[in-house]
């Protein structure tokens, strides 16, 4: 297995999969680094948040199973529709899911949580 | 009078024929199937007829080769050729597993962690600025 891709395709296109939910629930964009962290860990996410397209309305997951961290960084637009509360909430249940050994498990529950509390809410009146 | 004497006189009638019908049925259908079992059985212990050529004899291993031994053995074959792929297949990160070093950029620039490396320190900055991070161990 040494040397290989870290993740097989059914998996990768499980992310990929979740990822294109989230955008399409909370029209904003969601990216997940999974890997080593070069460096200090906050800093390189935030380097990666600065390096997509649109770093304002995304959201950056940094997933480092070596070094048993997750750092999330969101950009100013969606900080508007999402709470300090509703991230610490998706990150322990990364954390939870992590810990019991499910990687891509987490991953995708952690995105579909992060987009679900970013979704705008509904108006109730016109 | 009449009309009671009538009266239960249909009744009875039609208790008697809600009694004899079914078992009437029952009968009719049960000697149906016996004569046409009977028919059948006779037409499979018939013998060859006489145009035909005589069938081969057929030894008991013969018989255990063509229904039993070959298709036992392709079943046999045919499920190792569908467990096979789920033993050389690649399944991915496992639970427990130590990560294997190469690291994915799911939704990630097209140049992937070239892109993060190009990013200036102005534009890293003010876009530090005004992001929310959240870190976590597990």
């Amino acid at each position: 297995m040494a040397g290989g891709e870290p993740f097989s395709a059914a998996q990768r296109a499980e992310i990929d999969r979740a990822i294109r939910g989230a955008e399409t629930t909370c029209r904003f964009e969601f990216s997940v680094y999974v890997g080593a962290s070069d460096g200090e860990s906050h800093p390189f996410a935030q380097r990666l948040h600065a390096a997509l397209a649109s770093p304002a309305r995304s959201v950056l997951i940094l997933v480092d199973p070596g070094a048993r961290l997750i750092e999330v960084v969101i950009g100013s637009v969606v900080r508007r529709s999402l709470s300090g509360d509703s991230v610490r909430l998706a990150v322990a249940g990364m954390q939870s899911a992590f810990a019991g050994g499910d990687l891509v498990g987490g991953i995708k529950h952690g995105v579909a949580q992060l987009a679900d509390a970013a979704r705008a809410p509904a108006t109730l009146h016109g | 009078m009449l009309t009671h004497d009538s009266d239960a006189l249909g009744e009875r009638v039609r208790r008697i024929t809600a009694r004899v019908l079914p078992r009437a049925a029952v009968v009719l259908v049960t000697s149906l199937m016996t004569v046409l079992s009977g028919v059948l059985l006779a037409a499979a212990s018939a013998d060859t007829p006489a145009g035909w050529q005589n069938a081969p004899a057929v030894s008991g291993f013969d018989f255990l080769l063509v229904l039993f031994l070959i298709p036992v053995s392709l079943a046999l074959v045919i499920a190792f050729l569908a467990f096979v792929p789920t033993l050389v297949g690649d399944h991915g990160y496992q639970p427990g597993q130590s990560w294997r070093g190469e690291s994915e950029w799911f939704g990630g620039p097209r140049r992937g962690i070239a892109a993060a490396d190009e990013v200036t320190s102005d534009r890293l900055e003010a876009a530090a600025s005004e992001t929310g991070s959240t870190s976590g161990r597990w």
